[in-house]
This record gives structure tokens, C-alpha cells and sequence, in this order.
């Protein structure tokens, strides 16, 4: 710290710091991530001019390099001032120093001699110190990059900060700067370790190059930073990077050693992954790198419409073919962060965010899943309105064919003419998924559970038409659940309603979860499934609510049929309570089976589909009490009189 | 035993109808009460008010000193259970439930199934019912048969009154004889009976016929129910 006493003022530099400057192209780099960074090109202002040509003057007709700062970057700097008083009166050092008594010392010192100074300096620290006060200073907030501001701490010790030319000369514009290597990360065993390049207090974890030369030391420097104004990095885009290399991550890159996380140094070595303090032109960079200045190009490979295998391969053979060409590949698919054990040396084990390719991964899931819980929800809205259709059409061609029947036609031609109308139905229904299905690129798996259902729909069909209205020929009572037997045909579309509901709604629980826990390991996934949840939520709820009105309705009927019955129960002095929990039980009974039936279809699935058990479990549960609760509670809340 | 004292009833039909008012009426043990009157005067609904189905709007009801509309719907539903036997020209017995099970529902959750079920049996041979129908269901009975099994089921809580709503409206010649003799019997253990009907013969069975028309309850002389219920019919 360089530290001088002048009328009793004393001066503190910054100590040095080091940001990340990037050359871009800024013209492909606004197209790929929105960001504006025009002003790199704007017209200096006549006080600029005035400035830049001044200085130009005394320093060697520097060429400028024009920066945009990023905005809302701070740097991490504290001041810890403590305030000692020396225990004497001033009168002892006009004393003992011979000091006129119309001088300041300050004035008086600049003319004495070496040993005198000397002698000044070691009277001063044998003088007895009487601590006062200490004062923390948060400066953070104060400074910025490649960009100096002068502070003035008053007697009260107040920041204040200094206008142009209040402070000083404009020290900072820097002609100071270093080059780092990459970071040669050992992969081995799936373990990460960061090998130290250059030992020192901190470490370095790259090859540092400095180069340059401070205005401080010397007025022939290099070049001349111009600070331009600042860009903003879209922090408005929730925590996703805007660019794939990560530059701009506006999340704070969270380091943690030994549970403590650790604050990023700003020293040019550091094996911590910095954001981009500054952008800068490519011909600027040229000033300060030579004339290689390309550092990375991005390749963006085009018709990747979905991380896939045949993407991936895709990908790896452009790599390799790169890198035989002599070129160093990074693959980086979604510019996501994932925190990742890393052994440093020297420091330890350190978790520290790591870009991933696994998203590609999830997203491909994601995708997968997202398309058959939109099949499903269709296939269920399709399977309400067939319901109600099949029921309100088999009492209309009860009718219609008692007619017909009376009319002399046969009971088989009447059955293949209603079995036709319906299959001409579904025949429509199928082209119309079929089709839905090639435009949506499904994967076979999609194409196996959409089969399913259809398959669900032609013996829904089956028994529904097939079934005999006229009940039971049988004159001796089932010995076990004689109710539920006694109605199945009405209690069968009820049943089956249920079973679709509880695997619709258990799919959608255990995809969200799934979805939940293995997006939140990386920043992309996290933004992904952020972006979706509300419409997922929604999508659960309108799934929940529509196959409760179904349910209510179907049991609204079952009620209905039976009025008589409850009715009977009623005059021979069944009490509303007892008339209830007799059906309730009932209920129950054929309603566990359908919520057992469709907990285990729906876990078969989520297995197949790979979800975590402890999801398939949750929403087993979930999704069982939903319509368990739903059941009961059609049944409770109801008047039995 | 039962004492009905000026009981009022009105209906919403559109507007309120008034089925009947000022009807008084008293039954004693081992008395038949036979009640005749055209369709729609309102015997259905007076019998229910009488069982406390359906509430009056005025009057009394008293049922062996309960005054049946100032209790609760839950003890209404006790009364019946445990005092009275209801038998209907439909039967409602449950499909789904055995001869047997039909005969014990009522008192299906207040007693042991053994106990109940020695008693139903006991009550089915009174009326007939052998023991290779005890596990039938009622679609395989026939008419009478039903309605025989009906009245076991009205009698398995011994009940100080039975309530027939037209008990043999849907029977033959054969059954109906079958039925008013159990009935016959009834009455002479001490039952108190009320029988809504539209048949002379059963009619003529009670030992007082009241009929209910243009809102009230008169007596009728045995010899006037022909002309009566030529009338209505
Ligand atoms: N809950 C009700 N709401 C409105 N009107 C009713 C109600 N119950 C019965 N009624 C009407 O009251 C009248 C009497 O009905 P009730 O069933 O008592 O007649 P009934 O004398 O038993 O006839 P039937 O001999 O045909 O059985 C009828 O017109 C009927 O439509
Ligand atoms: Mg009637």
C-alpha cells in the first residue's frame, strides 16, 4: 500500500486489480445474445476529444482502447481503518526538532536531510499510541472496472466521492495488463484436480504473461482505455447465460470450500471462473494481443432440432475433426452451470460451478415427457367427451333398435350397424393422433403409450355395446361385493374414468419431480423448469379438476340409479348415517381397486420412463389421496333422502 | 296406540296444494284400519306421515306416546326401524341381496347376524318361504313371493304397527290370499295394521274403512266400499 503524509492528508491507492476484459465481434455477438453494445461505436463528446487528445499528447500518441463496462459489476474491496492517537503534544516535535514555530512540519521536513527524516520517522513510532476508534469501510459498491473513482474520507470519516479532476489524474487508465492460459484441468476418475502453475501467495492456476506498463511508472504505455458506457448483461432472462461461453453470467459464481464460500481474488492466476468485466473491439485486441487475437470461435451446428444420439454425434465428429485440425474443442450445449467437486491444489477439495453437457440430456427428456403429458391430457379430454358420448348413445340406440328389432331386423345386423358408426368414430380419432403424433416427431415410446389408449378406447367400446342392459339371469346372490357386481355395468365407465385420472395425474406428479430434481443440478435446468412450472401446475390442476367433474358426474348417476334403493333404506329406518357409510363403504371398495389398477399401470410407465422411485412413490401417494379424498367426499356431502 | 290429531298437509305443486286437512285418527293394538280413496288424494303421503317419512304441516302424530314430529330425522328413522313394518306394492326389496339379507337389512346393524338370521328364517316359514329361497335373489322369486318375503322383512324388528301401501296391487287371486291371511294372522298377535288399498276384498278385511277424498278422512260402512270404489275408479 502506498502510503504518503502531506498536511497531515494521507493518500491510499486501490491495491491492483484485474478484470476480464473480452474482445467480441460485436455486430454476431448483439445477434446472438441481445445485448447492445453500440455504444463501443459512439462518437466521442467535445470534452472526450479535448481529454483524449491531451493525454494522446503526453503519452506517446497512445492508440485507445474503447471499453463498455458491465454494468452493476462491482468489485469486492473493504477498507479497515484504525485511528490511533500519539500521545504527546505537538510542541515536543517543534522542540526537538527544531522547527520554527510559523512552519508547518510538513513544509519544515521537505528540507532536512535523510538521517534527520530518519530520525523523525523512529520519534514518531516510539511515541505511545492511544487507540480511539476503527472504522470498516465497504467500498464495494463504489468501484467498478477499468474505471477509477476518487474517494475522500473526511474527518468524520464519511466517503465522498470526488468528481473528475477533484482527486487526482486519471491513475487508473492503466496500460497494465496480462495474458492467461487456459486452466489444464486433470480429469481422472471422474475427479477434477486443478494443478498450481506458479507458487505464490495466492497460487497461480494459469501461465500468467504481464505485460505493458502502468501511466503510473511510465507515460509511454501501449495504449489508452476509453471507457465507452456500460452494457447490460439481461439479467431480466431469470439465471440463464445468455451466451454459451458463460461470459456474461449475471449468477454470482459461487465458490465454497470447506462450506465457506470463497470470495473470487482478483488476481490473474485464479483457478475461479470470472465473468467478463468489459468488452472490447476485435481491433483493440489486436493492440493488446498482436496480431492473433481470436481466442475462440463459437460453431453453432445447424438442423439440431433435439439433443439427441444422433446429435450428439454430430457434434463429437465436428469436434474431432477440429481438434485434428489442430484447434482446441470445447463442447459447451446450453452454457449451463453445474456445481462440480474439483481438488485444488493447495486449497483443497472446492466446489465450483462447472458448464455441463448433461442438460441436453434433460431437455431431451424433458421434451419426451412434456409431449406425452400433453397426448394424455388430450387422450383424457377425447375419453370424457367418448364417455359421455357411449353413454348417451347406447340409451338412444336401446331405443332406436327396439325398433328396429320390431321392425324384423336382426339383432346381428342392428349390432354391426352401431358397431360401425362407432368405429368409424375412432377411426377418425386415431387418424387425427396419428397424424398429431408424426408432426410432434414422437419417439416410439410416445407412439406405444398413445397405442395403449387406443387400445383402452375399441374395449371400452366393446363392453359398453356388447354389454347386456338386461341385468343378470342369475338367481343366486354373489357371495362377495354383490352390490358392486350386481351394478358393474354401470359402475365399469366409472371405474375406468377413475383409473385414467389417477394415471394421468400420476405421470404429471412424477414428471414435475423428476423434472425438479434433476433440473436443479445445472442453471439451464433450473431456468427450464422455472419456465414451464406454472403451465405444468396448470396443466396437473385442469387434469385434476376436469376428471373430478367426471367423476362427480359419473357418481352423480350411480346416486341416481339407485335413488330407489337409498329411498328403501330410508322408510325401513336406516339412518341418513348409517344409509351413507353403507354406500360409502362400497364405494370405496370399487374405487380402490380402480385407484390400485391405475397407481400400478401409471408406475409401470414412470419406471419405463425412467423416473426416480422415490418420484414414482410420491406420486402414487399424491395422486391416490387426491381421488381418494375427491371419491369420499362426492359421497359424503350428499343428501340420501 | 296411534293417535293422529288434525294433521294438515300441503304439497308444492306449482302453487301449494292442500291434500288434506283436519284428519284425526285412532288405532289400537290388534285393530285394522283399511283406508280406500282415488289415486292421488293422498294415502302415500299420509302414510308417510304417519312413519315420519314426510313431515305434516299440522297436527299431531303420536305413536305409543312419541310425538313422531318433534323428534329428530334420526330418531324418526329409529321409530321406524324399531316400531314399525312397512310392506309396499312394488316390494323394493334389493336386488343385489338374498332372501335372506333382504329380510335382516332393517335391523342389519343393530343386532348379531346369527341371532337375526334365526329369526328371519323363523319369519319366512311363517309366510311361506321354504329354505331352498333363502339364498335367491329376488329377480328369481315371482310376485307373491316377494311380497311374502316383504313382509318378513316388515316384521323382523316385531313392530307394534305394519303400514301396507296397496300390498296387493301387483298379486293374483292366489297370492292375495296368500297375503291377507298372513296379514289375518298379524292382526290377531296383537299388530296394529293400516292398509292402503283399492281392493274391496282387502278393504273388507279391516275392522274400520275410512276413505280419503277432497281433503279428508271419512268412515265408510262396510257395505258403501263397492260403490266407493267404483266411484273413484
Ligand atoms: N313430494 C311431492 N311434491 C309434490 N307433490 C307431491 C309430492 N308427493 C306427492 N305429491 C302429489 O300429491 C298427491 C298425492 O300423492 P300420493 O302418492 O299420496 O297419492 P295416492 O293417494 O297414494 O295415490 P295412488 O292411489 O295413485 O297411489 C299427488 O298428486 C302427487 O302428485
Ligand atoms: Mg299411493
Amino acid at each position: 500500500m502506498d502510503v504518503s503524509i502531506f498536511d497531515g492528508g494521507m493518500t491510499v491507492s486501490y491495491p491492483q486489480n484485474y478484470n476480464l476484459l473480452t474482445a467480441i465481434d460485436p455486430k454476431s455477438e448483439h445477434l446472438l445474445t441481445g445485448i447492445d453494445f453500440s455504444e463501443l461505436f459512439r462518437e466521442h463528446t467535445e470534452e472526450e476529444k479535448f481529454l483524449i487528445e491531451s493525454f494522446s499528447e503526453v503519452r506517446g500518441n497512445a492508440p485507445i482502447v474503447p471499453i463498455l463496462q458491465r454494468e452493476s459489476f462491482r468489485i469486492p474491496l473493504s477498507l479497515h481503518v484504525t485511528v490511533e492517537k500519539l500521545d504527546m503534544k505537538l510542541d515536543e516535535i517543534y522542540d526537538q526538532f527544531n522547527i520554527p514555530e510559523n512552519e508547518t512540519i510538513s513544509y519544515e521536513l521537505q528540507f532536512r536531510e535523510q538521517d534527520e527524516l530518519q530520525d523523525f520517522s523512529e520519534f514518531l513510532q516510539s511515541v505511545k499510541r492511544v487507540p480511539q476508534d476503527s472504522y470498516n469501510l465497504d467500498l464495494t459498491n463504489l468501484q467498478s472496472p477499468f474505471d477509477g473513482t476518487h474517494l475522500k474520507l473526511d474527518e468524520d470519516f464519511n466517503i465522498e466521492i470526488l468528481k473528475e479532476g477533484e482527486g487526482g489524474t486519471l491513475y487508473n487508465d492503466s496500460g497494465k495488463y496480462y495474458t492467461a492460459s487456459k486452466i489444464d484441468y486433470i480429469v481422472n476418475n471422474n475427479q477434477i484436480s486443478v494443478p498450481i502453475v506458479k507458487e505464490g501467495s495466492p497460487p497461480a492456476y494459469k501461465r500468467v504473461e504481464e505485460s505493458g506498463q502502468s501511466y503510473l511508472y511510465d507515460w509511454e504505455a501501449p495504449f489508452m482505455i476509453w471507457q465507452m458506457g456500460t452494457f447490460q448483461a439481461g439479467e431480466e432472462e431469470n439465471d440463464l447465460t445468455s451466451s454459451p461461453l458463460g461470459i456474461y453470467s449475471t449468477k454470482e459464481v459461487k465458490t465454497v470450500v470447506d462450506g465457506k464460500e470463497l470470495t473470487p481474488t482478483i488476481t490473474p492466476g485464479s483457478f475461479l471462473a470470472a465473468p467478463t468485466a468489459g468488452v472490447t473491439t476485435m481491433e483493440a485486441a489486436s493492440l493488446i494481443k498482436g496480431d492473433e487475437p481470436i481466442d475462440a470461435i463459437r460453431i453453432k451446428l445447424n438442423h439440431i432440432t433435439k439433443y439427441n444420439k444422433e446429435a450428439q454425434e454430430r457434434m463429437e465428429s465436428l469436434a474431432t475433426e477440429l481438434s485434428h485440425a489442430g484447434y482446441v474443442v470445447d463442447i459447451v450445449a446450453g452454457s449451463s452451470f453445474k456445481s462440480e467437486k474439483m481438488n485444488v491444489e493447495g486449497i483443497g477439495e472446492v466446489v465450483s460451478p462447472w458448464t455441463t453437457l448433461g442438460i441436453s440430456q434433460l431437455l431431451a427428456n424433458a421434451w419426451e415427457i412434456d409431449t406425452l403429458l400433453s397426448i394424455g391430457l388430450f387422450s383424457l379430454f377425447g375419453f370424457f367427451w367418448f364417455f359421455g358420448h357411449l353413454g348417451f348413445e347406447r340409451n338412444r340406440l336401446d331405443k332406436e333398435n327396439d325398433i328396429l328389432l320390431s321392425l324384423g331386423w336382426q339383432q346381428r345386423t342392428i349390432r354391426s350397424k352401431n358397431m360401425m358408426e362407432q368405429l368409424l368414430l375412432v377411426s377418425i380419432s386415431i387418424l387425427l393422433s396419428l397424424g398429431l403424433a408424426i408432426s410432434l416427431r414422437l419417439s416410439s415410446l410416445a407412439l406405444i403409450v398413445l397405442g395403449c389408449f387406443l387400445v383402452i378406447s375399441i374395449i371400452l367400446i366393446a363392453t359398453i355395446f356388447y354389454s347386456n342392459t338386461r341385468q343378470n339371469d342369475r338367481s343366486n346372490k354373489y357371495k362377495w361385493l354383490a352390490s358392486i357386481r350386481y351394478y358393474k355395468n354401470l359402475l365399469l365407465p366409472t371405474m375406468l374414468a377413475l383409473i385414467l385420472a389417477v394415471c394421468i395425474t400420476h405421470l404429471q406428479i412424477g414428471s414435475i419431480y423428476e423434472l425438479w430434481t434433476t433440473s436443479t443440478e445445472t442453471t439451464l435446468g433450473m431456468f427450464v423448469f422455472d419456465q414451464g412450472l406454472s403451465i405444468r401446475i396448470l396443466i396437473v390442476i385442469s387434469t385434476v379438476m376436469l376428471s373430478v367433474l367426471v367423476l362427480l358426474e359419473a357418481i352423480q348417476g350411480l346416486i341416481y340409479a339407485r335413488k330407489d334403493e337409498f329411498h328403501m333404506f330410508f322408510v325401513v329406518g336406516w339412518t341418513e348415517k348409517a344409509i351413507k357409510s353403507f354406500f360409502l363403504k362400497e364405494v370405496l371398495i370399487w374405487a380402490g381397486i380402480s385407484l390400485v389398477i391405475g397407481t400400478v399401470i401409471s408406475s409401470v410407465i414412470s419406471i419405463v420412463m425412467n423416473i426416480a422411485l422415490t418420484g414414482v412413490v410420491l406420486a402414487s401417494v399424491t395422486s391416490s389421496v387426491i381421488y381418494l379424498i375427491i371419491v369420499s367426499a362426492s359421497v359424503i356431502f350428499r343428501k340420501y333422502r | 296406540m296411534l293417535t293422529l290429531t288434525n294433521i294438515k298437509k300441503s304439497v308444492s305443486q306449482h302453487t301449494d296444494v292442500v291434500l288434506f286437512r283436519n284428519i284425526s285418527l285412532q288405532l289400537r293394538v290388534g285393530e285394522w284400519v283399511s283406508i280406500v280413496g282415488p289415486s292421488g288424494a293422498g294415502k302415500t303421503t299420509l302414510l308417510n306421515c304417519i312413519a315420519g317419512i314426510q313431515g305434516g304441516d299440522q297436527g299431531s302424530i303420536e305413536l305409543d306416546g312419541m310425538e313422531i314430529h318433534q323428534l329428530t330425522n334420526d330418531e324418526r328413522s329409529n321409530v321406524r326401524r324399531l316400531h314399525i313394518g312397512f310392506v309396499f306394492q312394488d316390494f323394493k326389496l334389493l336386488p343385489y341381496y338374498s332372501v335372506l339379507e333382504n329380510v335382516i337389512l332393517p335391523l342389519a346393524r343393530d343386532k348379531k347376524k346369527e341371532q337375526l338370521t334365526a329369526k328371519a328364517k323363523s319369519l319366512l316359514e311363517q309366510v311361506g318361504i321354504g329354505e331352498g329361497y333363502y339364498h335367491r335373489l329376488p329377480s328369481a322369486l315371482s310376485g307373491g313371493e316377494k311380497q311374502r318375503v316383504a313382509i318378513a322383512r316388515a316384521l323382523i324388528n316385531d313392530p307394534k304397527l305394519i303400514i301396507c301401501d296397496e300390498p296387493t296391487g301387483n298379486l293374483d287371486n292366489d297370492n292375495k290370499g296368500q297375503v291377507l291371511h298372513i296379514l289375518h294372522t298379524l292382526k290377531q298377535k296383537e299388530h296394529a295394521i293400516i292398509v292402503v288399498t283399492h281392493d274391496e276384498e282387502v278393504a273388507r278385511e279391516g275392522d274400520r274403512i275410512y276413505e280419503l277424498k277432497n281433503h279428508s278422512l271419512n268412515e265408510v260402512g262396510v257395505k258403501d266400499v263397492r260403490d266407493k270404489l267404483e266411484e273413484n275408479s
